[in-house]
């Protein structure tokens, strides 16, 4: 049963087709993975459902609603929640009013606990954000985005920028939330991708140019030739 | 100190000094110095308003070049109210809340779906849309002129003693300032510092920034029409000039004197600016260089205001409930 419809969006910037005529649906349990080189058009298709952007053409459907049309807090307040490729938090708030912050629409002050607790984030609830490491960062952003109690998370590549033992952590934390929760993962880690997900998306110059199993993408020639760069 | 857990949380810094202030005030009266009672009642004021704007400007990150609009629906409610309707300046201060709150809303619709720009812009001639109605319609404004007589002995309340006035103030200074305190504090405070921090994240967390815009506004609104209106009854009397743009923006000078990132920040900057201004008086002319030189050197050397500095002088002394944005 679907969870996300995406039928022909399309987004433009001028002349140039960032997103072009891309449909594809996600089913409750799957993990994805939107993968492709940059430039491909993923976040601009992240921005596109979560209407961070506003799509040139085509619709989106999230568990029965048409969220075309939607302000990007409707579709939050519907269960679709995204994390941001640079991470984007309130810098001058503590991270423990970082992650009060969605508490006060969904959460609890147990549920603070508890999620800080996960991601290991104790020591820092009392420290202005600006001022902990990137690794912790994105931590936090997770926090608060599990806060939200999604129905499906988008993840738009949550080690970017990362050292080994931050983007191990991650990947634990995701495995974890795996079994919970739909999640749509925007990765260049092939490592990361390959670890977690059941379904990958390829795309490249703003259009799906493969959508299988993990093994299938892995053997898909057109994909080895544009994104693996293997003859 | 053992306090609840709750009231540790509610206690603070800030507090603290808001009641001892509050304190100072109350006794001032037992000086017998009229001088100081006036100045005291002007520091009140103009504390309120700067406070109120503060909320705009400090919290939600948005700067209004119009709150002279606010504070002159204040002014000319409780004229109009007592002059015309009851002769009470109680029920003409009370009377002016809706007034400000349907103001606030209205100015709201027209000038919060813009950009920041546009609307430091729009509250700027929206604030002189209704100076230039003040000045000519004459046969209820007064025109530059003004309003005058405007009651301190009414039906239900006498005024007229300076002592009553002064601690009439005081009421409603005491009443905003804890008001305020208690919105610092609250869920919907660390919504608007949110909303000033990063207001581009706040949708993808479920929040309507409008909304939350509206909120900054129509607090920043009533509390500064109500400090217009308590202004009016002070001095009996209400011009256009209350309405005009340089008087809408001394509230952002005194927010920007005390450190416009601290709770009490404004506070700080309306009694310095108004000691200042009643203590230069008499150098009239020089006073507006005084103010500029001034205002230079805070935005150049001391972005965090007056508090900012002390802080920065005293490591860690947590004079700030929240120290949000630097320019």
């Amino acid at each position: 049963m679907e969870i996300l419809r995406v039928e022909n969006v399309t987004k433009r910037f001028g002349g140039f087709v960032a997103v072009n005529n891309v449909s594809f649906t996600v089913n409750r349990g799957e993990t994805v993975a939107i993968i492709g080189p940059n430039g491909a058009g993923k976040t601009t298709l992240v921005n596109v459902i979560t209407k961070r952007l506003e799509p040139d053409g085509g619709s989106v459907f999230f568990d029965g609603f048409n969220i075309t049309r939607l302000p990007p807090h409707r579709i939050s307040k519907l269960g679709l929640i995204r994390t941001f490729q640079t991470v984007s938090l309130f810098p001058t708030l503590t991270v423990r009013e970082n992650l009060a912050l969605p508490g006060l629409n969904a959460g609890t002050t147990s549920d603070i606990k508890r999620i800080a607790g996960m991601l290991g984030l104790e020591e820092y609830m009392d420290i202005v954000v600006a001022k902990v490491p990137l690794g912790v960062q994105k931590l936090i952003e997770l926090g608060m985005s599990l806060l939200l109690k999604p129905k499906m998370l988008i993840l738009d590549e949550p080690v970017a920028g990362l050292g080994a033992e931050d983007r191990l952590n991650i990947v634990k934390v995701l495995s974890g939330l795996k079994s919970s929760l739909n999640l749509i993962i925007i990765e260049h880690d092939m490592d990361v991708v390959f670890a977690l997900v059941d379904r990958i998306i390829v795309m490249d110059k703003g259009s799906i140019i493969a959508d299988g199993k993990p093994e299938e993408v892995r053997e898909n020639k057109l994909v080895k030739e544009i994104y693996l760069g293997v003859e | 100190m053992f306090l609840p857990p709750r009231l540790r949380v509610l206690i603070d810094g800030n507090i603290i000094a808001l009641l001892l202030f509050i304190g100072f005030l109350a006794v001032i009266p037992l000086s017998g110095h009229r001088f100081y009672m006036y100045i005291a009642v002007l520091i009140m004021i103009f504390g309120m308003f700067a406070m109120g704007y503060n909320i705009l400007f400090g919290y939600a990150g948005l700067l209004s070049f119009g709150h002279g609009l606010f504070f002159g629906v204040g002014a000319y409610s409780v004229a109009l109210f007592t002059l015309n309707v009851y002769r009470d300046p109680l029920v003409g201060v009370l009377f002016s809340i809706p007034i400000a709150l349907l103001t606030s809303i209205l100015v709201g619709v027209l000038t919060l779906k813009h950009g920041k720009v546009y609307f430091a812009i729009l509250t700027l001639a929206l604030s002189m849309i209704f100076w230039s109605a003040l000045v000519k319609l004459r046969w209820i404004t007064g025109g530059t002129d003004g309003l005058t007589g405007i009651p301190k002995r009414g039906v239900l309340v006498d005024l007229s003693a300076p002592t009553t006035f002064y601690y009439f103030i005081l009421v409603f200074f005491a009443a905003i300032m804890l008001g305020l305190y208690a919105l610092n504090k609250s869920r919907y405070g660390l919504l608007l510092r949110a909303l000033g921090a990063n207001e581009d994240r706040l949708p993808f967390l479920g929040y309507s920034t409008f909304t939350l815009r509206m909120i900054a506004l129509t607090v920043s609104g009533v509390v500064s029409a109500l400090a217009g209106s308590l202004y009016a009854v002070f001095y009996s009397v209400v011009t256009p000039d209350v309405a005009y743009w340089t008087f809408g923006a001394e509230p952002l000078v005194m927010s920007l004197i005390g450190g416009s990132s601290y709770f009490l920040g404004p506070l700080v900057g309306a009694l310095i600016f108004v000691s200042l201004t009643t203590a230069v008086a008499r150098f009239a002319e020089y006073w507006m260089l005084l103010l500029g030189a001034a205002l230079l050197a805070m935005v150049l050397f001391f972005r965090g205001g007056l508090l900012g500095f002390l802080e920065s002088l005293v490591g860690g002394l947590k004079l700030g409930v929240y120290r949000r944005w630097r320019f």
